[in-house]
């Protein structure tokens, strides 16, 4: 009993010191995004009550950034998945080659960001003249190049603990490949799908920077950002804005990773 | 052993931290300025004047590069940023926008800092947007245009002697051409190095776009017959540029050169007045200004620095020969160098443009387009200028509409 006890005592100890930091660093500083949302500005110590969150939600450019946010997430992020599947069922096939594209597709995160959009930019010729249809095309690219590589390596971790037998099984059922690899081998890595998934659209939301140094301050209207907006305001001293704008993604995040909890748990309780 | 190694650097850290809280128990209160750019004559003065009213407190110069650093410190107020120095050239942001969202304080609300514009020229009109008040003059540049004699007497020009139009300016560039036409001789009607964009565009810029109201009339007929006239007038080869850009000086075959430029620059050279769009038209200054942080917890000391760095007798130790005389009586006597350097002419334009003056204004990054991509394109044919004005039209509505 003692020994469980010291045990439990321990557990705890070694929880509270990770979930400490992560109050002090996450916890704390929404509270206090939450807080600032509500004041007249970062200068007079007013109250605006819910002012704030009226003007960036009747704001053209912060309407224009959160729609292009959710258009780009789609317009990038679903090719590159589709990709990535590809890429990772390819390095199965051809397990020879696959060290080589392993280094290939994690060389683009090494490489800094400013090189890429230079090098990106000299190809496409960016600057405020391009084409919107020109620089969507760049940016889609550039996110391919950029992120569909650590997706792929771990859609390839995930088919390569696959067991063997089971799909040698399979082949002498009669099993074609086509079947093999959307009947099978999808189904038995659809968590690691969905990992790398969060990580494509983790990688887009932070694919700010590289929108940024593409584009500047103020983009085509179609690659304006709900980033640039905040980064423009924060640059103009509006903390009040950033901080409702900062409050009202992290509900919206919120509201749908709560959405997503509640479907896979009705799709679990099913199975 | 893990354990002592982490005691170990844990005590260090700690041991770390004490000399920064002694530094800050020593220093008491401590007035921070932030990117002045003022001499130190003036400057020394002024602290001189501060420091008989507070001496215990400290005066400390600190620069900021970069602008996120600078939004982050001005508005986290504390004991960062009490004056900040503005340029808006190198500032991502205008002034006109940090006024606008309260970050400045508007200087008229101090009756005994506003009463010393009493004895100065008026030369507030640069730094005044809205009738608020909200920065110190450190330094000024203005764009006064350099006259050849010798070209303007070949070609029979009258040079004006006060403010002359836009008109007047199309007429004589329309001269040159027909004399360019019909002699084996070509003169260039303008070269102009100013900053980023030509100086017209300065003028229509510092005119007509008010970022403190958040309008802006790029897409207006009188900008297009601008650029139209702008890329007429290379077209004919009438304009250019100075190729050392670091080192400008005016060709010989240039009737008329204009950059932004103290007034020591000028010196005796025959000057004139930039020419004027319309009757209420301003002209545009540049400078480098210091202005109190709306967040300052210091902000007794502030304002009284202010007042002695306006004073007489900081402003009679101003580098006049830069930046020209801005107090009412005898800041230049007191200057020989100034006297015999710039010629009386050219000290009573300068006088004449600052008292009739509007910011010169860089809104975020539009003149960095407009240098970089913008007039490229329409000088080489790829874009008209009906295009350039609705690019130019749609970052400004993006930049003032957030």
């Amino acid at each position: 009993m003692k020994r469980k006890t010291r045990l439990r005592i321990k557990l705890l100890a070694m929880w509270l010191l990770p979930a400490s930091g992560f109050f002090a660093l996450y916890v704390v500083p929404l509270l206090w995004t939450f807080r600032y949302s509500f004041a007249s500005s970062a200068f007079d110590g007013g109250q605006a009550g819910f002012h704030n969150y009226v003007y960036i939600w009747t704001n053209e450019y912060f309407l224009l950034g959160l729609r292009n946010l959710l258009k780009t997430g789609l317009t990038c992020c679903l090719p590159a998945f589709a990709l990535s599947l590809l890429l990772s069922v390819l390095m199965i096939r051809h397990e020879a080659a696959a060290a080589f594209a392993l280094v290939v597709l994690f060389l683009p995160l090494l490489i800094p960001s400013v090189c890429a959009a230079e090098l990106w930019k000299k190809v496409y010729k960016i600057d405020v003249l391009t084409p919107p249809g020109t620089a969507l095309m760049a940016l889609f690219t550039l996110f391919l190049w950029k992120c569909t590589g650590p997706a792929a390596i771990v859609l390839y971790a995930a088919l390569r603990k696959l067991e063997k037998e089971v799909l040698e099984a399979a082949m002498l059922d009669g099993c074609g490949e086509a079947r093999l690899t959307f009947g099978m081998r999808l189904p038995l890595i659809r968590r690691e799908c969905a990992l790398s998934l969060v990580l494509l659209l983790l990688y887009h939301l932070r694919f700010y920077k590289d929108v940024y140094l593409l584009y500047g301050l103020y983009p085509p209207k179609e690659m304006y950002l709900v980033q640039h907006y905040m980064n423009n305001q924060y640059l103009k001293m509006n903390a009040q804005y950033v901080s409702a704008a900062g409050a009202s993604l992290a509900c919206l995040c919120l509201g749908l990773f709560i959405l997503a909890l509640f479907v896979t748990g009705r799709r679990e309780k099913k199975c | 052993m893990k354990t002592g190694c982490c005691l170990v650097l844990v005590f260090l850290l700690l041991l770390s931290l004490f000399p920064a809280a002694s530094a800050h128990a020593e220093t008491g209160r401590t007035l921070t300025i932030i990117n002045s750019v003022g001499d130190s004559a003036r400057f020394e003065k002024a602290a001189e004047l501060f420091h008989a009213r507070y001496p215990d407190t400290k005066i400390l110069q600190r620069r900021i590069d970069d602008a996120r650093v600078l939004a982050t410190e001005i508005m986290a107020g504390g004991e960062g940023a009490d004056i900040v120095g503005l340029q808006d050239s190198f500032m991502t942001v205008s002034a006109a926008i940090l006024l606008k969202n309260g970050a400045l304080v508007d200087l008229n609300r101090f009756p005994e800092l506003a009463a010393l514009k009493e004895n100065c020229l008026d030369i507030f009109g640069f730094v005044t947007i809205d009738g608020r008040w909200y920065a110190v003059p450190e330094e000024i540049e203005e764009h006064l245009f350099r006259v050849n004699t010798t070209l303007a007497e070949k070609i029979g020009w009258q040079i004006p002697s006060g403010r002359w139009s836009m008109d007047d300016f199309w007429e004589l560039a329309l001269r040159v051409k027909r004399m360019n036409e019909e002699t084996e001789e070509h003169i260039l009607v303008l070269q102009d190095d100013s900053f980023l964009i030509p100086y017209f565009f300065h003028a229509y810029q510092a005119n007509h776009v008010d970022a403190f109201a958040g309008r802006a009339d790029y897409d207006a007929q009188a900008y297009i017959d601008l650029l139209t006239r702008w890329k007429e007038l290379n077209e004919n080869g009438l304009v250019c540029q100075s190729p050392d850009r670091v080192n400008p000086k005016m060709r010989a075959d240039a009737l008329l050169y204009t950059c932004r430029c103290p007034l020591s620059v000028l010196g005796e050279d025959t000057c004139i007045l930039p020419p004027c769009e319309s009757d209420a038209s301003k002209y545009p200054v540049y400078g480098g200004v210091l202005s109190i942080n709306a967040n300052t917890p210091h902000m007794e000391e502030a304002v009284y620095f202010m007042r002695c760095y306006l004073s007489p007798e900081a402003l009679e130790r101003q580098y006049a020969l830069r930046d020209g005389c801005w107090l009412k009586e005898g800041q230049a006597a007191s200057d020989p160098l100034f006297i015999e350097t710039v010629s009386d002419e050219n000290v009573t334009l300068w006088s004449a443009v600052l008292e009739n003056s509007v910011p010169e204004l860089y809104l975020l990054d539009i003149s960095r387009e407009q240098y970089k991509t913008l007039f490229p394109a329409l000088l080489e044919g790829r874009i008209s200028p009906e295009r350039f004005a609705a690019v130019s039209q749609q970052l400004a509505d993006m930049a003032l509409g957030e």
